[in-house]
């Protein structure tokens, strides 16, 4: 018969409520734990969203809302092709809002970071016809107003340094209006004058943060693009005929298109960057997730102390009647409590830990996809109820079996009979656990999953880490048995060691808990360990066989993967044409759309592959010669990377078709090479050959070779003096800034390692503590035989060292085959490049070390101290 | 440099004048006596600052349906100063298009309407060589030079799209003394003012999704100047009356800031062949009846004007009511101003004696400045 509220109520407030003030710490130390875990996703899910905020349609903002979006098939659209549009539209209402996109980045400063350190989307925009759109928008959310005279309207069209800035940017570089704002444009530092600071919401848009805003003429002046386009919006008015406007206008513009342009639609084009980062920040939410997973081990340990510390309070309720579902709710009721306290800390911490985080991923975005710029992550309502969700799920998860233990705690007298072990079977079935391991590496073996956009999500090896978990939680228990024994040999000859590792012969589901926990955040931490050694060992590599010339050029402010900023032609050729130079390697490259999916077209000088530009080839090109003449089918030699064929499940021989402004091109893949800095894919032809087909002959970096290698300092002193624009850096600099590029990438890697160690030395201490409270009759009795608190203590190190090093073996191997996982299935399918596998044995080792000094030196100080958990546990 | 450059441009532009003369800022002053060559005359002339072409027109649906209509394509010159040597063909900046598109629909009782900006360049453009004035997808064209047949289309928003063809049934009105007409007393206050009263209009106007054969009458007005006000005057009132009887009445008021006339207002009749009268404000008076408070602009209008003049082929004074078949036609945009259709009534009879579009300019906010 079940009890009235009031009675629980009473009961909670007496047992619960006491114990979680007077054990202050240890309720402190649970909260603590899940608030961690929650803030650890928080912050990540955060982050995330602030970082791809960027790409949120910057051209939406503009128009408020595009239905149709009109590009080139490759490369700028010839602006010729607008009248071709309006032609096209016939008598259509349509709006046709030309854009020229190209970027800005703040000047590099003493002292600042080397890459991504400010960098803007830089959009032009025809200021005059942007005044159609301003009826559609409210006036507070204007761009700019057609003032009283238009003096300043046409000065503002004629000064190609005249810009409007967002709030936030103005705010962050106090700016206003007639402020001058230094910035880099191609290869040019150029001191724009701020005119306006555009409104933070359009149309119900949020304009991006880095959005700049100049007119396009003035644009096209400044980046040497007169006569193009990057793309046409177009708009038609809202109303009940809206729908069927718009499908006229697609049809009409289709039928004249005859490959001179295409349409895409606006909605799957705003959602483009996330999808494009969507693997990336899936990855990102899967291991933060994964330290969740790790954290509620802790919380299982802790709350399984709780159980142990009052085992006998819990008897006596058993004995004056209270049923085992009271029982149960009692501890819902103080999981749910922890749950929430938790939660609410986690949330907030998060959101703290947001704004940091957020800097790591924005890094990481830009020298990957798309400029991204955010320094701020929002809370929003559905993040807190994520946060709360998950730390409740989880804190019920933890709770689970130390609920089912409180439970099943029979009545005092039972106890006191010492006929009652406590529960936690599960940790007790190996075999279950070698079951789940091996259906984790049959599940490693298939593909990943494909995202929209050509994201490609690795779902069966994440299958395969949580199965490798589960699995090897409770398969690393079987190795108690031959530890032990290898223990009680070797302490022989020591009667309180001997004991020591008797105890851990009859090791219990505490200590199989225990050590399950300490395995799960081993492995977890060693396993991001051989993950970062392995990507350092594979890039050091790739940038030792791939960067051999002198000195690097590119554009200051080219801050991000998709940076527009050039090297315009003039500048490289004068370049290429000082006496000192030997030869040089102009690079180019333009996104390009494959089948709807976005990758990358680019140009070298093929003449010198394989000679003085060594490339690091996993399929070497016939004769170890790429060349420019097509074959004799037509299709011009290309070297794939390996993004490539992995995104588009291309090979090698296999014909490309690629779209060109001059109809469809064909290429073969004649080569294969290893590429660390582009996970979208990559074709790379001859430099020639693409300028003639994209009538562009500028270059994204310039590569340098010296007649005397001898002379490099002097010439890039020389050359930095004269082009303040451009960043010019002599071989070795390069390889630096190359290796702290890719670092920045793994960041958020490195900090879960962090994570996963503390959780495995608090674990640790706190189930060791657990294991001696259950045992303290035990010890007592010990104590009562004459051995002393030393010889005790040595006993309990015993059992401490055995657990922690049954946990970090274990936790070692599974590291080892996790790292397996994540540089051979998980890395290679979300980005397409194969690592050299490489244990960092020396981190590993070091690990292992303070894992073991942890467990045996808290073990030892436990037992030190295990007369009094003697005196509390048979106090009233 | 610039002179010589718009030499050249009115040689292309069919302008042959007695005498050359030129604003503060350099471009052209319509000047007495100058001959004008059709039709290129009609085409765009960009030495000179201000230009528009004016259609207000009434039409006929099948069904009874009657509309009024306004298409109005202005062009504003840019400051000549720091013009870019070579001109960016796509987004240029020497050259300003706003359009102005209304519909009235009587029956319906709504007033559509729409402005367009754009700079000259890829999507609005008026040629110098014969009238073709586009803007977005807004365009005039003469299609006919022989006859001075036009054709018109333009769209409001997705509510309204309009494509007309305009015949002349008068000869060209070339207005002003000297064909010079006078806006104030500034010197360059001048400009040449150009009327089609009577086109004869056809078309289409596809309204609510239904397409509609209409038929009607339109009046067109081609102004050329470089300062359309002087300075101290804050705007105009404004009427195009078409008569049943086969003649029409244009008459203005140039407002100073007390509401008074500017001795260059001006009313003129143009008979059955298409000559003209003219008086100043001596001659008529424009009195403000009724006045109407816009909801949205918060701006008064005399929407009921009553024009008092004589009638030269009698002789006898006539009283002419303008009577707005809609009081909400009050045009919003960069320049807001009332402009409508009206029926026009013997105010001693009540009789409907022809149809008027009035515009009312300058009531939201002063023109003096902005128009010089």
């Amino acid at each position: 018969m079940s009890r009235p509220a009031r009675c629980l109520g009473f009961l909670w407030r007496v047992t619960t409520l006491r114990h979680a003030v007077r054990g202050w710490k240890h309720t402190l130390t649970v909260i603590a734990i899940l608030a961690l875990g929650v803030a650890a996703f928080l912050s990540i899910r955060l982050a995330n969203r602030a970082a791809v905020v960027s790409f949120a349609g910057f051209s939406e903002a503009v128009s408020g809302g595009s239905d149709l979006t009109i590009t080139a098939p490759a490369g700028l659209l010839d602006a010729d092709r607008l009248r071709d549009l309006r032609t096209a539209l016939a008598d259509q209402p349509a709006h046709l809002v030309p854009l020229l996109r190209s970027s800005a980045a703040l000047p590099p400063e003493d002292g600042g970071p080397e890459f991504g350190r400010g960098n803007f989307i830089l959009l032009g925009l025809d200021l005059i016809a942007l005044q159609n759109l301003q009826p559609e928008v409210a006036a507070d959310e204007r761009f700019i107003e057609f003032g009283e005279t238009t003096v300043d309207l046409w000065s503002t069209l004629r000064n190609p340094r005249h810009l409007f800035v967002s709030e936030p940017v103005a705010r962050r570089h106090r700016l206003a209006a007639g402020s001058r704002f230094p910035l880099i444009v191609t290869d040019r530092l150029v001191d724009f004058e701020v005119v306006g600071i555009l409104p933070t919401v359009r149309g119900s848009v949020p304009v991006p943060e880095n959005l700049m805003v100049m007119d396009i003429a003035a644009l096209q002046q400044l980046t040497d693009e007169i006569g193009m386009v990057s793309q046409v919006d177009l708009v038609l008015p809202r109303g009940p005929r809206h729908e069927a406007a718009v499908r006229a206008a697609e049809a009409a513009l289709a039928a004249a298109a005859d490959g001179r342009w295409v349409l895409l639609d606006p909605v799957v084009e705003r959602g483009s960057g996330e999808r494009m980062t969507a693997a990336f920040r899936m990855n990102l939410t899967i291991l933060s997730l994964i330290a969740l997973f790790v954290g509620a081990y802790l919380v299982t340990q802790a709350l399984d102390a709780a159980v142990v510390r009052r085992r006998h309070e819990i008897a006596i309720l058993r004995s004056i009647g209270l049923t085992t579902g009271e029982l149960r709710r009692l501890w819902l009721l103080e999981i749910l409590c922890l749950g929430v306290i938790g939660s609410a800390l986690g949330v907030v911490l998060g959101w703290a830990l947001a704004q940091v985080t957020v800097v790591a991923v924005a890094q990481t975005v830009n020298a990957l996809y798309q400029s991204s710029s955010a320094a701020a992550a929002d809370l929003r309502g559905d993040d807190v109820a994520a946060g709360f969700g998950l730390g409740l799920a989880f804190s019920l998860l933890a709770g689970w079996l130390p609920l089912r233990d409180a439970a099943a705690t029979p009545p005092a007298q039972v106890l006191s009979a010492g006929n009652w072990t406590p529960g936690l079977r599960l940790l007790r079935r190996p075999m279950l656990g070698w079951c789940l391991l091996a259906a984790g590496l049959g599940l490693s073996l298939l593909p990943p999953l494909t995202l929209d956009g050509g994201g490609r999500f690795p779902l069966a090896g994440y299958t395969t880490a949580l199965l490798w978990l589960l699995g090897g939680t409770l398969a690393a228990t079987s190795l108690f048995g031959p530890m032990a024994a290898l223990a009680m040999r070797l302490c022989a000859g020591h009667p309180a060691l001997h004991l020591g590792a008797t105890r851990l012969r009859r090791a219990s589901s505490r200590h199989r808990l225990a050590a399950a926990g300490l395995f799960v955040a081993t492995a977890m931490a060693a396993s991001m360990a051989v993950l970062v050694g392995s990507f350092d060992k594979t890039v050091r590599d790739w940038i030792g066989v791939r960067f051999q010339a002198d000195i690097y050029l590119n554009s200051a402010g080219a801050q991000s993967a998709d940076s527009r900023n050039r090297i315009r032609p003039e500048t490289w050729r004068a370049l290429a044409a000082d006496p000192r130079v030997a030869a040089v390697d102009p690079f180019f490259v333009l996104p390009i759309q494959l089948g709807g999916i976005q990758t990358f077209l680019a140009g070298s000088d093929m003449s010198m592959v394989g000679n003085r530009q060594q490339l690091l080839w996993l399929t070497p090109p016939a004769g170890g010669v790429v060349g420019s003449a097509p074959d004799a089918g037509g299709a011009v030699p290309a070297i794939a990377n390996e993004a490539f064929l992995e995104r588009f499940g291309a090979a090698a021989g296999e014909v490309v078709e690629v779209p060109t402004p001059g109809g469809p091109r064909r290429l073969r893949i004649v080569a294969v090479q290893a590429d660390y800095g582009n996970e979208q894919g990559m074709l790379l032809i001859d430099r020639a050959r693409m300028a003639g087909w994209f009538g562009t002959d500028s270059a994204i970096n310039l590569t340098v070779f010296l007649h005397d290698p001898a002379t490099v300092d002097a010439v890039v002193a020389e050359w930095r003096a004269a082009y303040p624009g451009l960043s010019i850096r002599g071989n070795r600099e390069l390889r630096d800034i190359a290796l702290t590029i890719f670092r920045q990438t793994f960041s958020i890697t490195r900090a879960l390692e962090a994570i996963g160690v503390l959780i495995a030395l608090i674990g640790l201490g706190l189930a060791l503590t657990n294991i001696l409270r259950e045992s303290v009759r035990e010890l007592a009795t010990l104590r009562q035989l004459g051995m002393s608190r030393r010889e005790i203590a040595a006993a309990t190190a015993v059992e401490g060292g055995g657990i922690a090093l049954v946990g970090v073996t274990g936790g070692i191997l599974l590291s080892i085959a996790f790292g397996y996982l994540l540089v051979f299935v998980i890395n290679k399918q979300s980005f397409g490049w194969t690592l050299q596998f490489h244990i960092p044995a020396a981190k590993l080792a070091g690990l292992v070390v303070l894992v073991l000094v942890t467990g045996i030196a808290t073990a030892y100080l436990t037992g030190l101290r295990a007369h009094r958990f003697l005196h509390h546990s048979t106090s009233p | 440099m610039i002179h010589r450059f718009i030499i050249i441009l009115s040689l292309i532009t069919g302008l042959c004048r007695a005498t050359d003369e030129f604003t503060e800022e350099g471009f052209r002053v319509p000047v007495a006596g100058a001959a004008l060559e059709f039709p290129r005359a009609h085409a765009s002339h960009p030495d000179f600052k201000i230009e528009w072409w004016y259609l207000t027109g009434h039409l006929e649906g099948a069904g009874g349906e009657r509309f009024g209509y306004q298409a109005t394509f202005f062009r504003n010159a840019a400051p000549l100063a720091d013009r870019a040597t070579e001109e960016n063909t796509h987004f240029g900046d020497s050259q300003f298009y706003m359009a102005h598109a209304a519909l009235t629909d009587i029956g319906g009782k709504t007033f559509h309407h729409q402005e367009r900006i754009n700079r000259n360049g890829w999507d609005a453009d008026a040629s110098t060589a014969a009238l073709d004035v586009r803007n977005g997808n807004w365009t005039l064209r003469m299609t006919d030079p022989a006859t001075e047949t036009m054709e018109l289309a333009f769209s409001i928003r997705g509510d309204v799209r309009a494509t007309l063809r305009l015949v002349p049934r008068k000869p060209l009105v070339r207005f002003g003394e000297d064909g010079v007409s006078r806006k104030g007393a500034h010197p360059h206050a001048t400009s040449y003012y150009l009327s089609f009263t009577r086109l004869e209009t056809t078309g289409t106007i596809r309204l609510g999704g239904r397409d509609l054969q209409v038929t009607g009458e339109s009046w067109m007005d081609h102004e050329i100047a470089s300062r359309q006000l002087s300075g101290d005057l804050e705007g105009w009132d404004w009427t195009a009356i078409q008569l049943d009887d086969g003649r029409e009445l244009k008459a203005y008021i140039l407002r100073r800031p007390d509401g008074t006339a500017d001795p260059f207002s001006r009313a003129i009749w143009i008979d059955r062949d298409g000559g003209g009268e003219s008086t100043g404000p001596a001659g008529f008076s424009w009195d403000r009846d009724r006045w109407w408070r816009s909801p949205q602009t918060g701006t008064r209008y005399p929407v009921g004007p009553v024009i008092t003049t004589t009638d030269p082929q009698t002789g006898a004074a006539v009283r002419l009511r303008l009577r707005p078949h809609l009081d909400e036609q009050e045009f919003t945009g960069a320049i807001s101003y009332w402009e409508g259709a009206c029926e026009v009534l013997d105010d001693a009879t009540g009789r409907p004696v022809g149809r008027a579009y009035l515009e009312l300019a300058g009531y939201a906010a002063a023109l003096g400045d902005r128009l010089r």
